[in-house]
């Protein structure tokens, strides 16, 4: 009987495409928001992400996430490299500053200033150019993205594309000459503005004159200690906060969440996908259902017990509910493949399919039960009415 | 000849929550083995719900009925249900085959619903589908058919399973009287083979002369039984 509920579906391709339809676009619609918004929220922490050596990140204990500075002194480094069970510390700069591009027209961009010595918290991947040629004078190494978006240079030739930054090419950095002397790879961040890496010193150099311009100590922790006894130590000897890169991109994270319309606005967009789902799919079925009512009728009539009429009707709409899924998470799969190296903020982590699938499962469930009443109300006499 | 059907005293009615209408109004029948009982009457008359009663689709409100020596009221859904798989076929007017199904896989629906594999029951519903004339559409859709081989193919899913009762709702009403009358040979030659028991109910008056014995029903009543065709024209 199961060929047979399957043959009833298909049969009718109508209403088997508008369910399969549904389910898609639910389903696509919950991963697509789903990954977005998880994609937006990566980006937030991508400069910890990229900066992976360090155990610690060490910051102003009012700092409530990775972009708000509060500059420290330059004693505080010295005084983290005090602390017992601290490996190694060095500075780290980060700030916007204003580029002027051969066009005359500016840019913000986020400067990274690295320890001079050991270039520690430098851009994870080199496309061009080597992370050590930021010795060389005024060098500087500049994200792939802003290389061929925002600091691209105009064309000689009318109308065609901007070309892109490259080696060799000099930029000028709040009135300071800088060459760029390498591309990187980076996770690209929430703000989308161009990463110039350079050292410490030429950043303060580069940077407005301020009192404290020292951003984040990153700190190693000796090996076989724990990290957590570090924290407490730094925060009772320097009155600073310690965090590990996985607790400074959780606080982040939260910030980003509590004092952002981000998951509200996300959050509503799952949900109408999910009710636009049920109302899609629970209405097809039903008028599905109402459509075979008189064959389910006769089917009553000649046997076929309630439980073989669940069993076909369970079966069609699991069939619909896993091909819809399938799909659906399958163009979602297509548009993270197509939106790798674009400027659409989309992850999928495996959690994201689990919940599209979970979230189909109820929209099919709920599809049963609301047939299960008209299932067990039919009066198999139906058949002999005409 | 043995009872099929015994009826006595069947009263239903059909209550909305504003009125109760009667349909029955205390019914005695009696159908022997291997015949053919026609039910005839005018609409309304009730001849729809005694054969509902008697297939097991409906329960009477009063008096009893035994078919086949079972008395469908005391049984519980489940087993009328299941009764109603092994030994009831039905025949409708409108034909109701299911559209989306070849004629093979109509026929074999009772088939599976008795349990028998998917490899047997189109077998079987193949080869109750030759009996009944259509060997060149085994494999065609109900909507391809004309009236008359759309009614064929119901009565080979009617007999598929080799039911002992056969019930029949207005079966020739929706055809021209040449298929009628191929239609009511193919009940006679095939359908009460092997002590096969049929109940049909008609309008059609061109058919009454296939029947063994003919009751006449008005008003929720059994008015008169004859007990052939020519003692009814009387």
């Amino acid at each position: 009987m199961l060929t047979i509920a399957l043959k009833m579906l298909v049969g009718n391709r109508g209403k088997f495409f508008a369910m399969l339809f549904g389910v898609a676009l639910t389903s696509l619609i919950i991963t697509q928001q789903a990954s977005i918004f998880v994609g937006l929220m990566s980006r937030t922490v991508g400069f910890i992400w990229d900066t992976s050596q360090p155990d610690l990140w060490i910051v102003d204990p009012k700092a409530q996430f990775v972009d708000d500075l509060k500059p420290l002194q330059d004693t505080k480094l010295l005084q983290v490299r005090g602390v017992e069970g601290v490996a190694w510390a060095v500075p780290l700069y980060k700030g916007s500053l204003r580029a002027r591009l051969a066009n005359g027209t500016f840019q913000t961009c986020n400067v990274i200033g690295l320890d001079d010595a050991t270039l520690v918290g430098g851009p994870p991947t080199m496309i061009e150019g080597h992370l050590a040629d930021l010795r060389r004078a005024d060098g500087v190494i500049v994200d792939e993205a802003g290389a061929n978006g925002k600091l691209a240079k105009r064309s000689p030739i009318p109308g065609a594309q901007p070309v892109p930054l490259k080696v060799g090419d000099t930029l000028e950095l709040n009135d300071n000459r800088a060459v760029v002397v390498g591309i990187a790879r980076t996770t690209r961040t929430f703000q989308s503005q161009p990463i110039v890496y350079t050292t410490y010193s030429r950043a303060m150099r580069f940077a407005p004159r301020e009192r404290k311009l020292l951003s984040f100590v990153l700190a190693k922790v000796r090996d076989g200690v724990d990290p957590q006894i570090i924290i407490k130590r730094i925060a009772q000897q320097t009155g600073l906060a310690a965090y590990t890169p996985q607790q400074f991109k959780g606080i982040t994270i939260r910030y980003f969440m509590r004092n952002t319309g981000i998951p509200i606005n996300f959050g509503m967009a799952v949900g109408l996908g999910f009710l636009v789902g049920v109302a899609i799919v629970g209405q097809t079925f039903y008028s599905f259902i109402l459509d075979n009512i008189r064959y389910l009728g006769i089917l009553k009539a000649m046997g076929a017990s309630n439980g073989t009429l669940f069993m076909m009707i369970g079966l069609q709409t699991v069939l619909v509910g896993f091909l819809g899924c399938g799909l659906g998470m399958g163009i979602a799969s297509l548009t993270s493949i197509l939106a790798k190296n674009s400027e659409l903020a989309f992850w999928m982590p495996w959690q994201i399919p689990v919940v599209t699938a979970l979230a189909t499962a109820l929209i099919t469930l709920l599809t049963i039960i609301l047939s299960l009443g008209k299932v067990l109300r039919l009066e198999p006499a139906i058949v002999f009415r005409g | 000849m043995s009872t099929a059907i015994s009826c006595t005293g069947i009263t239903k009615s059909y209550v909305t929550k504003t009125s109760v209408t009667p349909a029955l109004r205390g019914i005695d029948l009696e159908v022997r083995v291997g015949e053919l009982f026609m039910l005839v009457g005018p609409s309304g008359c009730g001849k729809t719900t005694l054969i509902s009663i008697i297939a097991g689709i409906l329960t009477q409100d009063g008096g009893a009925c035994r078919v086949f020596d079972h008395d469908m009221k005391a049984m519980i859904d489940t087993e009328r249900t299941s009764y109603r798989g092994r030994n009831v076929g039905f025949v409708f007017q409108s034909y109701n085959l299911i559209p989306v199904l070849t004629t093979t896989e109509n026929v074999s629906i009772p088939l599976l619903l008795n349990g028998m594999s998917r490899a047997d029951a189109r077998r079987r519903a193949e080869e109750v589908l030759v009996e009944v004339g259509l060997k060149e559409k085994l494999k065609t859709l109900p909507t391809e058919l004309s009236g008359g081989q759309q009614q064929r193919v119901a009565i080979a899913r009617a007999l598929a399973h080799n039911p002992k009762l056969i019930v029949c709702d207005e079966p020739t009403s929706a055809l021209d009287h040449t298929t009628g009358e191929e239609i009511m040979e193919l009940f006679r030659a095939d359908a009460l083979q092997g002590q096969r028991t049929l109940v049909i109910v008609t309008h059609d008056a061109r058919i009454f002369r296939f029947a063994d014995r003919i009751g006449a029903m008005d008003d929720g009543r059994i008015t008169r039984v004859a007990n052939s065709p020519t003692e009814f024209a009387i």
